[in-house]
């Protein structure tokens, strides 16, 4: 579970932390920095999984604008200027920092990755990644050189490493770096995503174990999950009977080097036997969605997931939204590692904001803010209806 | 941050409330500042609907106004009662939710036409009206924009013609002015 996101100079966020629970909801104006936080943890996700190398995910075009300006620029647009010179130009050549706090098995994990940005802007190196457990090394690149731990905290090779990628990331399971390989297996298992159904296409051209940021491979997704979690599929057809009417399973059928999900219904009017068969593409954007967030709830179901879903009640009706989050409610803890949500819809806020909201905040341009004490608390109202009128401090 | 918003609309219908609206963004409000109470249904709550609301919304209205300067609006037909019959309602209605009612100071305004709206938009076409007949409703509520601006114009002069304007208009003027100033 991720206990604690740290940014600096990335986009929206400057010395910026987010500090979270089992259930948390993200709450705030629109551009305040709730899907910046996303972004972080994914592109972190994608670097440990030496998806990419660091340029690619961490380009100088996100610097935080400011961050980089003369300061008689700080002056005249009314930002606090950075108190020591040295600290200024620290920040002209454009670092950046980032910090992961995960909790595993009552361990603590820090990942900390330092990215300096040339000053032409147009290239990005590794400055220093290192993984640490309960403040003890496991991993450590600093300019250059790589230094691995053992499982046991004692020093082990050091080595010479490429400044434009991810040293934890190459490193392969081996008897002695458990540790560092649960690390990697915990951040590989958090899905950060929000819902496009209209990007989701019926066909799949091989299976796929990671659902991508906007779920465009839900279906190689698919494929996946009903090989590796079989048992979780009976419950998932279960559920989807009472979430659509007439739904009795899917079927993935072959369509030449590729797959096809199918969406087998029970034909209106008939014995119960006779079915109609569809394509995932032909349900509507509110069925493959619904589909699409009943799976990453059940098909994971005891997989030990994160989830982190960006506006998941989008396309929902509201009869089936607060089902869906009374479910997420009971696995989150239970079968779910962490939920974290981001949304701006009443049925969410009033169910979630005073028990779970991490409230953003923003001044017009500025760094983002986070808290996590309760606001929206106005006497008659629900946080909704706070919310709307903008009564939350 | 964007702005807060600083004026609540409670009413029991949509002619009304739209009425209310756009005297408001007339008189110089910005959209931005209005929240009006969702009705429910079929967009004519009544007397009671808004009689049951009302305690809630006085209690969000003291907790806000604590902090920044709020206004409450409350918008009901006197249909066959007098006005005064349909405060003593209102006070009823947050006596037995132990709420106090408005007090002095407090920007709650109390909008009750009699015998409704459809009253006050027949006089501001410079109809001469009383306050028991049926006068004919608009197919569309924005309808009564002619009529806004005709009441914004009157406000600013000063004078409510064609004399003698109904008494429910004048009162309803008078809570506008202690809101507004």
């Amino acid at each position: 579970m991720i206990k604690r996101v740290y940014a600096d100079n990335f986009r929206c966020l400057v010395n910026f932390e987010l500090r979270l629970d089992r259930l948390n909801l993200l709450l705030g104006e629109n551009g305040t920095g709730k899907t910046t936080v996303f972004e972080v943890v994914y592109r972190i996700q994608q670097f440990l999984a030496g998806s990419a190398k660091v340029t690619a995910l961490f380009p100088s075009t996100e610097l935080t604008r400011w961050q980089s300006l003369p300061e008689s620029v700080y002056a005249t647009q009314g930002f606090a200027s950075p108190s020591s010179p040295k600290q200024f130009r620290w920040q002209t050549i454009g670092t950046q920092r980032f910090e992961l706090e995960m909790e595993i098995e009552n361990d603590t994990y820090l990942y900390t990755l330092v990215i300096e940005h040339d000053e032409d802007r147009r290239r990005a190196r590794v400055k220093q990644e290192s993984l640490s457990q309960d403040g003890k090394p496991l991993f450590d690149f600093v300019e250059g050189t790589a230094q691995l731990y053992h499982d046991d905290f004692s020093r082990g090779p050091e080595y010479p490493f490429d400044w434009t990628q991810s040293g934890v990331a190459v490193l392969q399971p081996r008897p002695d770096n458990k540790r560092l390989t649960r690390f990697k297996t915990e951040v590989a298992k958090i899905i950060i995503a929000s819902i496009h159904p209209m990007r989701m296409s019926s066909e799949s051209r091989e299976e796929n174990s990671t659902l991508s940021r906007n779920m465009e491979n839900f279906v190689s997704w698919y494929r996946y999950i009903s090989q590796e979690h079989q048992g979780a599929m009976f419950e998932l057809f279960q559920e989807l009977t009472k979430v659509l009417p007439g739904f009795t399973s899917f079927s993935l059928k072959e369509a030449g080097e590729a797959k096809v999900l199918k969406v087998l219904m029970k034909q209106p009017g008939g014995n119960g036997r006779q079915q109609l068969t569809f394509d995932f593409c032909e349900l509507s954007d509110g069925g493959r969605s619904l589909i699409a967030l009943y799976s990453v709830l059940l098909g994971l179901k005891d997989q030990g997931a994160s989830l982190f879903l960006d506006e998941p009640d989008n396309f929902i009706t509201l009869r089936e939204l607060q089902p869906w989050l009374t479910t997420l409610r009971d696995l989150t803890g239970d079968g779910i590692e962490q939920a974290v949500l981001i949304s701006h819809h009443p049925e969410i806020i009033d169910q979630l904001a005073l028990p779970s909201g991490r409230w953003f905040d923003r001044d017009a341009n500025g760094p983002s803010r986070v808290s996590n004490q309760p606001r929206a608390q106005v006497e008659g109202l629900k946080p909704s209806e706070a919310m709307a009128r903008g009564w939350t401090k | 941050m964007s702005d807060p918003v600083h004026t609540i609309i409670l009413c029991e219908d949509l002619q009304l409330r739209c009425f209310i609206r756009r005297f408001l963004l007339k008189s110089g409000w910005h959209a931005r500042q209005l929240r009006e109470v969702a009705l429910p249904a079929n967009g004519g709550a009544g007397v009671t609907w808004v009689k049951n609301n009302l305690p809630a919304e006085i209690k969000a209205y003291r907790s806000r106004n604590a902090h920044a300067e709020t206004c409450l609006i409350v918008g009901i037909d006197a249909d066959h009662e007098t006005i005064e019959t349909r405060i003593q309602a209102l006070k009823q209605a947050c006596a037995d939710a132990n709420v106090p009612f408005r007090t002095t100071g407090e920007h709650i305004a109390l909008v009750i036409p009699k015998r409704n709206i459809e009253t006050w938009l027949a006089f501001l076409r410079g109809e001469h009206v009383d306050e028991t007949s049926v006068y004919p409703k608009y197919n569309e509520e924005s309808q009564c924009k002619g009529q806004v601006a005709r009441l914004d114009e009157m406000c600013r002069s000063r004078r409510l013609e064609p004399e003698p304007p109904p008494p429910s208009l004048l009162a309803a003027c008078n809570e506008f002015h202690q809101i507004s100033t």
